[in-house]
């Protein structure tokens, strides 16, 4: 563990130079550049707000503006495009670098930190712009939303510690980059991110309370949406299981390695 | 003082296909490392390396010869630190470079400059270091206002001029080379040939594999044929039939 710490100070510079240069290389070969950041997300927010804001409008609890379901979904959204971004990059991260975890002897945990460096510098682009937005649509955000900030590197860890340890199941079984975007798509649906959690039989509710996802994404929806403090009871779970997650895959990250470059 | 000691070291790879594996199997044995499943499954291994014993000391400069897959990259790469052991004790002192594949880690969007920082950083060096190598690799380079353009712009000569001008900046202890030398035009080559010799002069300890005997009697004083991953004969250049 020392060790993990002291190589990561010692490439501090290459991994603010990395993040910085994924952030930047979104400039050079596209029109738009860095927009896209925002774009992605932003259209995924007109379409579902187009196709359902008439049936949905007047379900969204706890806010009175006319915007009420455009900003439910964005306040969503923007938890769940943190957790699936760094899942999804950690995931991929090591089978992308083969050729330089084979050839170049250099902290390979510097890949994932990477990966979860720059999701997170999109995240509070789009965190950023959507604070412009509330402000458009009349929903001032309130101080209660620094607590976003506390919560990204939460969904950060929880999601980079199943990132990395599936990151290194990939390794072995080349399925689960291929398995991941429909399990993302199951647990997106499962989640209430489009449609609001009072829809939600209170039988299923029960078992919602154990989807992790559902923890944070609720947090962001009673702080965005309805401008309280909420209980930090269920977050503090996905923070737990976020320090489980993340011990136990640098655990099997240092067993593995060995065998990582084998098959790589 | 530098030294590269290895003791009865073997190096065994086990060959993965998708069928060969089940999924339990698998997952125990990213859980456990391999020490559970090794051995005991169908996995066919290869011993790359065989029980191989020597020991480097400063001043070494040290050939590699044999045949395609005698074991020389993978020797290389267990020294690097990239490999591990299955069996016996490698031990290493000072720091190691690397020179296996001048491409390993270039982001063609980037432009030349800016690869000079990130690759130096990459090999280890400190930020400060690193952008110290950028007169320097200028020079070398020759490559003029081509450093101000991304790296994907460049032919396949230029590019090697660059990475080759960044992973010889680094100034280690033990240089680790396999089979990079040669690449290039001729006055290139010549430049390369210089600025080669004076990295293996500043280094304590350098490892070199290739198959070619002139560039191992030019730059080794020691040689070590491999032979199916076994250590055959170590000797001298001159002593040896390459």
């Amino acid at each position: 563990m020392k060790d993990l710490v002291l190589s990561l100070w010692a490439y501090r510079h290459f991994l603010m130079n990395s993040i910085w240069n994924d952030f930047k290389s979104r400039f050079v070969r596209s029109r738009l550049g860095a927009a896209w950041i925002v774009f992605q997300p932003l259209s995924q927010v007109l379409i579902y707000a187009f196709i359902l804001s008439n049936l949905l409008s007047a379900k969204v609890p706890g806010i009175s503006n006319t915007y009420g379901y455009a900003i439910y979904l964005m306040s969503g959204l923007l938890a769940w495009n943190l957790f699936s971004e760094v899942l999804d990059r950690c995931i991929k991260v090591f089978v992308a670098n083969a050729n330089a975890i084979k050839k170049v002897n250099f902290p390979r945990v510097t890949l994932p930190i990477i990966e979860v460096g720059a999701a997170v510098t999109n995240n509070l682009i789009l965190f950023a712009v959507m604070i412009v937005i509330f402000f458009v649509l009349g929903h001032p955000p309130g101080w209660s939303f620094l607590l976003i900030l506390l919560m990204i590197p939460i969904i950060a860890m929880f999601a980079m510690g199943l990132g990395i340890f599936l990151g290194v199941v990939n390794v072995f079984i080349r399925d689960v980059e291929q398995v991941t975007p429909i399990v993302l798509q199951v647990l997106f649906w499962l989640t209430p991110i489009v449609y609001p959690a009072n829809i939600i039989p209170e039988k299923f509710m029960q078992w919602m309370r154990l989807n992790p996802v559902y923890q944070f994404v609720d947090f962001y929806h009673q702080v965005i949406v309805q401008s309280l403090v909420p209980s930090f009871a269920g977050v503090l779970l996905v923070a737990a299981m976020g320090v489980a997650f993340s011990l136990f895959a640098l655990v099997v990250f240092r067993r593995a390695g060995p065998d990582m470059v084998d098959v790589l | 003082m530098a030294f590269i000691k290895f003791e009865n070291v073997s190096v065994e790879y086990p060959i993965y296909s998708a069928g060969s594996m089940s999924l339990r199997n698998t997952l125990v044995k990213v859980g456990t490392g391999g020490v559970v499943q090794r051995g005991t499954n169908n996995i066919i291994t290869v011993k790359a390396l065989d029980n191989v014993s020597f020991s480097i000391q400063d001043g070494d400069r040290v050939g590699l010869v044999g045949h395609n897959g005698a074991g020389k990259s993978t020797l290389l790469r267990t020294m690097a630190g990239i490999y591990s052991v299955t069996q016996g004790t490698a031990a290493t002192e000072g720091k190691i470079s690397t020179i296996f594949d001048l491409g390993a880690g270039l982001n063609t969007e980037l432009s030349g400059y800016e690869n000079i920082v990130r690759m130096g950083m990459f090999f280890g060096a400190s930020k400060n270091t690193a952008e110290s190598f950028v007169p320097d690799i200028e020079e070398f380079t020759q490559l003029g206002d081509f450093l101000k353009m991304p790296v994907h712009t460049y032919s396949a000569g230029m590019m090697t001029r660059l990475s080759f001008g960044v992973a010889t900046a680094v100034k280690p202890d033990i240089l680790l080379i396999d089979e990079v030398l040669g690449a290039g035009d001729a006055e290139f080559q010549q430049r390369a040939k210089v600025r080669m010799e004076n990295l293996i002069d500043s280094a304590k300890i350098m490892v070199l594999a290739s198959h070619s005997d002139d560039i191992i009697s030019h730059y080794c004083n020691k040689v070590m044929k491999f032979e199916h991953g076994r250590l055959v004969s170590p000797g001298s250049p001159k002593s040896m039939e390459i």
